[in-house]
C-alpha cells in the first residue's frame, strides 16, 4: 500500500503541478460563461439592413397582401428599435404585393420559379403566397392536432406557402403567419357577423404557472407561499452536472492513458516494475487519477454551490445530490481509467490506441444522447436502463438524482452494486494485461489478444 | 550465503525457450559478470531474479527470500533499455525511485551520490535537459540510491564515453568495498575480465561457462599463441598443430589443438621468416565467448 500510495502522489503531483492543469481549470468556466457572454454581446449585433419580401396573394380582391402590408409598417414603425436607446435592433419588413398568374399549375410553377431567381439573386429574401381559399370557413379547413397543427399538409389553396433559401436566423416567416392570420381571422368574423374582440376574448386561454412544493419556515412555523418554478435551473442542474462528470471521468482519466504508454515507450516501466508489482503500480496510478479528479470536481462543485446558495436555486444541488456526485465519480475513474491503463499498456504504437480508445469513449457518451429524455422522464425506462448499464450508469444515476423527486433506493444500491462490480472486473483485468502488455514491445494488442492476457495471465 | 540462487530453471515464451534448466549460485559481495550473446537469455535471467518474469519451472532464492515481497526494496535494478521521466527534476527522480525502495529521507544519501557522480550542478534540472551518459548516471544512481544489499546492471556501460565509464566503474566497486553484491551483464570481455569475481555465460539459454576467470581460463589451458613476425607475405597456412589463426593487424593469435607442440610452431616459423614475438598464453575471455557463441563467418580464420 505504501508504494501505491508513492506512485499515487507521484501521478497526482505531475498532473496538478503543470501549466496545463491549471490552464484547463479556468478554460471550462471560461468557455461556459464566454459562450453565454459572447451571445449576450452578440445578441444586439444582427444584421438590421431592410429584407423584402414578395407576395402573391391569389385572395379575391389580395385582401390579405393588403393586410400584411399595413402590418408591416405598423411593425417597421414600433417594433425594430430599442425603445430606451433608439438603435435598431432588427430588420425592417418591405413587402412588395405581386399581382398573381393564372391559376394554371404551369402558370404558377413559371411564377414561384421566377421569385425563386429573384430570392438567389438577393433582390427578394423570400417570397409568400396566400392560397385563394384561405377567407372560406364552411368545413374546408384543415383538421388540427390538440397542439393546433395540421394532421396532414393543407393543399396550397387552404395554406400560406413560404419559399426562401434562408430558413433560419429569419423570423419573419412566424411574424407572416401571425400578421397573415389575424387579418384572414378578422375577415372571416366579419363575414358571419362577429365580433373577433368578442371570440379573441371567449378563446382566451387561462394560464398554468408552474410553482415549487410549499414550505414551512423552520423559525417562525409560518408556511411560505411557493415559489416560482425554476425552469432553467431544473434542467441546467442536471445538465450541467452530467457534462462535468464526462468531463471528470473521460476528460479527467484520458492523462492516464497517455502516462502508461509513455512508461512504456521511454522504458521507465520496466525500472518501476523492479521495485512494485503491476498491480501496485496500477492502482497508484488509478488512485493519483482520483486524487486529481476530486481537487478539480471540489473546485467547481464548490463554485456551483456558493453560486446556488447566492442566486436562490440551492435546493437544485443540494450536500446529498454532491455526495451522489462524488460517489459516481470515484467508481467512473476507477472504472475507465482501468480500461485507458490497459489500452496504454497493450499498444506499442499511438494510432493504435486511439483506435482502442474509441470505443472506450463511445461508451462514456452513450447517456448524452439521451440526456434530454432522462432529464424530462427520470424513471422513464430509458433512463432506467442506462442507470443499470455500468458505462453509462454514473452520467445517468446523477442526472436522475439531480431531477426531483429523485429515484427509488433500491435502484441507487443496484447502480452502485454493478458499477463497483465492474470496476472491479476493470481493474482486475486491466492489472492482467497491464503484466503482460507493459514489457512487450512491437506489434500492439487488439482486443481478442487483450482478453486472452486476461483469461490465461 | 548466496546472494541469488537459481534451481533447474527454465522460462519460455511461446515455443521459444529463453532459459534452459538453469542453476546458478551467486556468493554475497561478489561482482558477477553475465555474458552472452543478444537474445541468449541474460536479461530474462536478471528479469527473473527480479520477479518481473516468473519462471515456468524451477526456483529462484534472492536474498534468502523465495517470495516476491520481502527483498525487493533491498535489489536495485538498472534495466538495459533505460528510462526516466523527462519532465521531473534529477533531484525528485532519485527522491521518488529511493521512496519506492522504502528510503524514509533519501536526501543525504542522493547528494552523496551526485556528488560522486559528479552531477551536483545538475539536480535541480530536468531530466530533458541532460545528455545521455548523465541521464545513464541519473539511472545508475536510482538503482542504487535506496542502498540495497544486491544490485543488477544490464549493460552499465553501454554508450558511454570513456570517462563516464571510469566514473562508473569506480562507483560499482565502491559498492563491492561496502559488500553489496553486483550482477552485471556485459558484452565488453576487457571489462568483465577486470572486474568480476566470478563470469558466468549463457548461450541458447544454457549455461556454458561459471566460474572465476582463472577456473574458466584452466579449463582451455595454455592453447594460444601471440605471435608478431618481421616481414609481409609470410604464409601462416598449414602450420603444425595449429587449428585457426586470427589476424589482428598487429599480431596473429594461433590457437593450438589438443597434443600440439608450441616449439614446433616456433620453429616452422622461423623457417619461413624473421619472429619478433612469440608468446604462449591461456585464451582470453573475448576469445572463449567466440569459440562458444561466434559464427564462423566472423573469424578470420586461416587454417
Amino acid at each position: 500500500m505504501r508504494k501505491t500510495m508513492i506512485i499515487a502522489a507521484r501521478e497526482y503531483q505531475a498532473a496538478v503541478r503543470t501549466k496545463a492543469f491549471a490552464i484547463s481549470l479556468l478554460m471550462m468556466p471560461v468557455m461556459m460563461f464566454g459562450s453565454i457572454a459572447m451571445q449576450i454581446i452578440l445578441k444586439d449585433h444582427i444584421d438590421v439592413s431592410d429584407k423584402n419580401f414578395a407576395v402573391v396573394d391569389r385572395t379575391p380582391e389580395a385582401k390579405v397582401s393588403s393586410v400584411l402590408v399595413v402590418a408591416a409598417d405598423a411593425r417597421n414603425r414600433t417594433q425594430v428599435y430599442n425603445p430606451e436607446t433608439k438603435a435598431q435592433t432588427a430588420p425592417r419588413f418591405v413587402i412588395e404585393p405581386v399581382a398573381p398568374s393564372a391559376p394554371t399549375a404551369e402558370a404558377m410553377a413559371a411564377q414561384r420559379f421566377a421569385l425563386s431567381e429573384r430570392v438567389k439573386s438577393k433582390e427578394i429574401a423570400g417570397f409568400l403566397e396566400i392560397g385563394p381559399d384561405v377567407l372560406t370557413t364552411s368545413g374546408t379547413l384543415p383538421a388540427l392536432d390538440p397542439r393546433g397543427k395540421p394532421l396532414k399538409p393543407p393543399e396550397d389553396r387552404l395554406a400560406i406557402r413560404y419559399q426562401t433559401n434562408a430558413s433560419l436566423g429569419n423570423d419573419f416567416p412566424q411574424w407572416a403567419e401571425m400578421a397573415a392570420n389575424a387579418g384572414i381571422m378578422q375577415r372571416r368574423a366579419a363575414a358571419r357577423g362577429l365580433s373577433l374582440i368578442a371570440i379573441a376574448e371567449a378563446l382566451q386561454p387561462v394560464p398554468l404557472v408552474m410553482k415549487k412544493l410549499s414550505k414551512k419556515d423552520p423559525a417562525t412555523g409560518a408556511i411560505r407561499d411557493a415559489d416560482d418554478e425554476g425552469r432553467a435551473a431544473s434542467f441546467l442542474v442536471p445538465a450541467g452536472l452530467s457534462i462535468l462528470m464526462l468531463m471528470m471521468i473521460l476528460v479527467g482519466t484520458s492523462p492516464l492513458l497517455q502516462s502508461v504508454f509513455e512508461e512504456k515507450s521511454a522504458r521507465i516501466a520496466e525500472v518501476l516494475l523492479g521495485s512494485v508489482r503491476p498491480f501496485e503500480l496500477m492502482m497508484g496510478k488509478l488512485i493519483g487519477t482520483v486524487g486529481v479528479s476530486l481537487t478539480t470536481a471540489s473546485i467547481y462543485l464548490t463554485a456551483a454551490y456558493i453560486s446556488a446558495h447566492r442566486y436562490g436555486f440551492a435546493e437544485y444541488l443540494s450536500p446529498m445530490l454532491i455526495a451522489w456526485f462524488v460517489v459516481f465519480q470515484v467508481l467512473g475513474v476507477l472504472m475507465f481509467g482501468s480500461l485507458y491503463i490497459a489500452i496504454g499498456a497493450a499498444c506499442s504504437d499511438i494510432r493504435e490506441t486511439q483506435t482502442l480508445v474509441m470505443p472506450v469513449m463511445m461508451l462514456g457518451m452513450l447517456p448524452l444522447f439521451a440526456l434530454i429524455n432522462m432529464i424530462e422522464r427520470p424513471s422513464g425506462p430509458l433512463a432506467m436502463w442506462l442507470s443499470f448499464f455500468p458505462f453509462s450508469s454514473p452520467i445517468a444515476m446523477v442526472v436522475r438524482h439531480a431531477v426531483p423527486p429523485g429515484i427509488p433506493a433500491w435502484q441507487s444500491a443496484l447502480a452502485i452494486t454493478i458499477v463497483l462490480a465492474t470496476t472491479v472486473a476493470c481493474v482486475y483485468a486491466a492489472g492482467r494485461i497491464m503484466r503482460v502488455g507493459l514489457l512487450m514491445q512491437g506489434k500492439g494488442a487488439n482486443f481478442v489478444q487483450m482478453a486472452r492476457w486476461v483469461i490465461r495471465g | 550465503m548466496a546472494a541469488v540462487r537459481i534451481e533447474r530453471v527454465t522460462k519460455t515464451f511461446g515455443t521459444h525457450v529463453a532459459v534452459d534448466d538453469l542453476t546458478l549460485t551467486v556468493p554475497e559481495g561478489a561482482i558477477y559478470g553475465f555474458i552472452g550473446p543478444n537474445g541468449s537469455g541474460k536479461t530474462t535471467t536478471l528479469r527473473m531474479i527480479m520477479r518481473i518474469f516468473h519462471p515456468d519451472r524451477g526456483e529462484i532464492e534472492v536474498l534468502g527470500d523465495r517470495s516476491l515481497g520481502a527483498a525487493s526494496d533491498r535489489v536495485g535494478y538498472l534495466p538495459e533499455e533505460r528510462g526516466l521521466y523527462k519532465q521531473m527534476k534529477v533531484r525528485d527522480v532519485l527522491k521518488f525511485y529511493a521512496q519506492l525502495k522504502g528510503m524514509r529521507n533519501p536526501r543525504a544519501e542522493i547528494d552523496r551520490w551526485l556528488a560522486t557522480m559528479e552531477l551536483s550542478a545538475w539536480a535541480d534540472k530536468k531530466i530533458t535537459a541532460l545528455s545521455k551518459g548523465m541521464a545513464q548516471k541519473i539511472q545508475f544512481i536510482a538503482t542504487v540510491v535506496a542502498r540495497p544489499s544486491l544490485v543488477l546492471l544490464d549493460e552499465p556501460f553501454s554508450g558511454l564515453d570513456p570517462n563516464n565509464a571510469v566514473v562508473l566503474r569506480e562507483a560499482v566497486l565502491e559498492l563491492k568495498r561496502a559488500g553489496t553484491t553486483v550482477i552485471f551483464s556485459t558484452h565488453d570481455m576487457s571489462t568483465a575480465e577486470k572486474m568480476c569475481d566470478k563470469i558466468f555465460m549463457i548461450y541458447k539459454g544454457k549455461k556454458v561457462l561459471d566460474g572465476t576467470l582463472e577456473e574458466i581460463q584452466d579449463a582451455y589451458g595454455d592453447d594460444t599463441l601471440r605471435v608478431r613476425l618481421g616481414g609481409e607475405g609470410i604464409s601462416l597456412d598449414d602450420l603444425p598443430g595449429v587449428e585457426c589463426v586470427a589476424d589482428f593487424g598487429r599480431y596473429h593469435e594461433l590457437r593450438l589443438g589438443r597434443g600440439a607442440d608450441s616449439q614446433d610452431v616456433l620453429a616452422a616459423l622461423m623457417d619461413r621468416g624473421e619472429v619478433r614475438h612469440f608468446e604462449l598464453s591461456r585464451p582470453s575471455l573475448g576469445d572463449i565467448f567466440v569459440r562458444i557463441a561466434g559464427p564462423e563467418s566472423v573469424e578470420i580464420i586461416h587454417a
